[in-house]
């Protein structure tokens, strides 16, 4: 039966097979389980417990996300629908394909250009970004900014690609250096004078570093091994249409 | 020569990973964890963050965990040394008090019913410090909490609204008096510390502001509220808050037993767990007159 | 008066016209009132079961088991008010009461503030019907006042309370326990938040110290000035009456100023 306002878990093409044999070279069939079954009907029945009945009870997580960015005490919304987002576009990204895809040659000549190195080479960089960044739970994204240049994106937590002041790239339960000192506080800057300020970055791959992902198949300390076999095994497809083309 | 490069290697400090009698690999945690839980919660992490603190600390002399955070907590080039000290010491502390208790463990995980679950009216527990004899800890609780019914629902609802990692400590507050030899204690409080954040941070007060305003000055020609500052120096500097007691809100530690909806379970079988005996030892002795002018 | 009929005979004509071409297309309303047509009985039946109790109206108590009064008399029959009372009833509708309505009442008296919750008004009374009170909390309903009383009278039903109080007690305290954790989640959640680098737009709160900020800012310069002016008149008076006609044109555009704000 229907009820209004309630989020519910979206449906993954090929599930079935999915649930039986996992992600080949990703995930167990019994991880994949906890990071996407369990995980996002957690994160569905929580948003819905905290949004039913008020304004926001229509809106999607995408948009839960956009409107409650910049009200600190919207907080434990915006966790909630930014989880539920950013899970989706990972699991999208790692689902497996029929046959083998590649990284177009528009996405492979913006890496070279950009950064002067292959994408294998560019994928131990994002690996040790990871690494360094985020000692707790997060994301791992490499997103194309307005001016479509790609750079990698650390987020802990439940941090959110699209609106920079909400990107939680910053751990400041640690000493913060000077030059991170310097972004935070231009990023307040910035705020305190246009409130309205957009931001049109959008993400292309996203790796959950969350520990439902990977902690079953991983371990404690596989962490890094896990997110190397995400970025080996992508699904092509997708992370090529997300990327901007002028046609 | 291979014979010497090894022997120097083994002559080189470093951290050893911690162990505690009462928690064995070859058995879990009664009543809390299971084998596999307690390898996940404790023995890999341990080791783990061990090994990460000895790559960072490379061929400088071993000092206790506490002197790491002390000297290192305003240091940016320092941050991976004071993380994964820190991420140690707190692990230690949490595991420290934790003793099992005689309830089994469920072999059921939690489902989607577990967020609907309606709350117990039950104004007593298992397992509080009275009933296991720690009258001190028990007077020192109610005296700051009102009850232990409402430190139990503040320290527990606390921890299970951390979305991340991070650890819900009971601590005392200190404060510094006339005489320095007088160590003068006056409230328990509740705090939570996020990732690899310690509850000796005594010395980080007014060290964001003061960045902040080194920045500013060098954007532009920013004049700081000295008033502002000098009221956060003379009201933090002074005071230093003491650990009792740290519950884990990893996942790491709860997902492998209690799966995805199972936190609420975890914490509540924390709390059965907790060996009251440990946390009274950690307790200083009380001010009582500090109660009365509060 | 004589009973209007013409309105409630829309349908009839609506379709008289279309059948015979007067009208082309159909009207939007047409469908919706052929399902539910508007009632035509306008005539009041009289109530014969009484709906709060369930007895009839219509039997008058019988007095042959009466005992005596005070005075020692009998009542054998009804006397003229009763017979007059029980057949005016007899076309009244009569008051609705439910306990819930009791339940909110006594629930809002006590928590004045949970009003100030946002609320959307819409379908919400049949909705209620659909949950499962064995517990308080419901997807797609939020934890309010309206839970409470449901789950009191579900406490009531499933026989878990005897008394209504007790029900009331148990859900409301099961209320309590839930609102505690959702207001220490939504602290945490910021502070956590913050503590990653999270930066938020201004509140409301702070918004309006900084509005009050000016206009105190704005008063203390005027103050000083006054304090200034009447220094100088006091020390010197012969120049003050100078002074006044310059400056009388001052204070009226600092006025304007503090208006503005």
């Amino acid at each position: 039966m229907f009820r209004r306002g309630i989020h519910t878990v979206p449906k993954l093409p090929g599930i079935s097979r999915l649930l039986d044999s996992g992600i080949p070279h990703v995930m167990s069939a019994n991880a994949f389980k906890t990071c996407w079954v369990d995980q996002q009907q957690y994160l569905c029945d929580k948003l819905t417990l905290a949004s039913a009945g008020t304004a926001m009870e229509s809106y999607l997580p995408f948009h839960l996300v956009l409107s409650t960015a910049k009200k600190s005490y919207q907080t434990n919304i915006f966790n909630l629908a930014s989880a539920l987002h950013n899970n989706h576009l990972f699991v999208e990204n790692i689902l497996p394909m029929e046959q083998v895809t590649h990284p177009s040659r528009e996405f492979s000549q913006k890496v070279e250009a950009q950064y002067g190195m292959t994408w294998d080479a560019f994928k131990e960089e994002m690996v040790k970004r990871a690494e360094e960044d985020v000692i707790g739970q997060g994301w791992l994204f490499l997103v194309e900014n307005d001016a479509k240049e790609l750079h990698i994106l650390t987020i802990q937590n439940n941090g959110t690609p699209y609106y920079f002041a909400r990107n939680q790239s910053f751990d400041l339960n640690s000493a913060l250096s000077l030059e991170e000192m310097e972004q935070f506080v231009t990023m307040k800057d910035l705020i305190a004078a246009d409130a309205d300020v957009k931001d049109w970055t959008m993400p292309l791959i996203a790796v959950s570093l969350w520990d439902h992902s990977y902690l079953k198949d991983y371990g404690v300390k596989g962490r890094s091994a896990y997110v190397r076999q995400c970025l080996d095994n992508l699904n092509w497809s997708t992370v090529n249409n997300r990327l901007f083309s002028r046609q | 020569m291979l014979r010497s490069a090894v022997l120097k290697k083994t002559l080189l400090r470093s951290y050893i990973v911690p162990s505690f009698e009462h928690l064995s690999k070859d058995r879990g945690l009664s009543g809390l964890f299971s084998k596999e839980g307690l390898q996940s919660a404790w023995f890999d992490r341990a080791e783990h963050y061990t090994e990460r603190l000895n790559s960072y600390t490379a061929n400088t002399d071993e000092k206790p965990l506490e002197t790491i955070l002390h000297e290192n907590a305003n240091i940016s080039s320092k941050k991976q040394i004071f993380n994964y000290a820190s991420l140690l010491y707190n692990l230690k502390f949490s595991m420290s008090s934790l003793q099992g208790s005689s309830q089994p463990i469920s072999t059921e995980k939690a489902d989607r019913s577990e967020l609907l679950k309606t709350p117990e009216l039950t104004l007593s527990y298992e397992n509080e410090p009275l009933s296991t004899g720690n009258e001190r800890l028990h007077q020192a609780l109610v005296q700051s909490f009102g009850s232990i019914v409402e430190f139990r629902s503040l320290l527990l609802n606390s921890n299970s609204a951390i979305s991340g990692d991070g650890y819900t400590w009971l601590v005392a507050r200190q404060f510094k008096t006339a005489d320095p030899s007088a160590i003068k204690f006056d409230q328990l409080f509740i705090v939570n510390t996020y990732n690899a954040g310690s509850p000796f941070n005594s010395n980080k007060a007014g060290s964001f502001k003061h960045l902040e305003e080194s920045t500013k000055k060098k954007i532009d020609g920013y004049k700081a509220d000295k008033l502002e500052t000098t009221v956060d120096a003379l009201v933090y500097s002074g005071t230093k808050y003491f650990p009792l007691l740290a519950i884990d809100a990893s996942p790491k530690a709860w997902l492998p037993d209690y799966g995805v909806f199972g936190k609420q379970q975890y914490l509540d079988r924390v709390w059965e767990s907790i060996e009251w005996k440990v946390v009274e030892n950690r307790l200083p002795a009380f001010e009582t007159k500090a109660f009365a002018t509060l | 008066m004589k009973i209007q009929q013409e309105a409630v005979n829309v349908l009839e004509r609506t379709s008289a016209y279309l059948k015979s071409g007067i009208l082309k297309k159909t009207p939007a309303w047409y469908n919706v009132i052929a399902k539910v047509p508007p009632t035509k009985k306008f005539a009041r039946a009289p109530q014969l079961i009484n709906p709060k109790n369930g007895k009839s109206r219509t039997v008058l108590p019988d007095y042959s088991n009466w005992k005596a009064n005070s005075a020692g008399l009998y009542k054998t029959r009804p006397n003229h008010l009763e017979k007059k009372d029980s057949a005016s009833k007899l076309y009244q509708p009569s008051k609705l009461v439910y306990i819930e309505d009791k339940l909110r009442k006594l629930f809002f008296q006590q928590h004045p503030w949970e009003l100030s919750r946002p609320k959307i008004l819409v379908e919400n009374t049949l909705e209620t019907q659909e949950y499962d009170w064995s517990h308080i909390q419901q997807l797609g309903k939020p934890l309010d006042g309206e839970s409470v009383v449901q789950r009191t009278l579900h406490l009531l039903k499933s026989g878990d309370k005897k008394e209504l109080i007790d029900a009331y007690d148990q859900a409301r305290f099961e209320f309590y326990r839930l609102r505690i954790e959702q207001e220490v989640q939504d602290q945490i959640a910021q502070e956590e938040a913050e503590m990653f680098g999270s930066v938020f737009n201004i509140s409301s709160v702070e918004y309006g110290i900084a509005k009050e900020q000016k206009v105190i800012d704005t008063w203390k310069r005027k103050a000083i000035q006054q304090a200034e002016l009447m220094a100088a008149r006091s020390s010197n008076p012969s120049a003050s009456w100078a002074n006044e006609t310059e400056d009388a044109q001052k204070p009226i555009d600092q006025d304007v100023e503090e208006i503005q704000l």
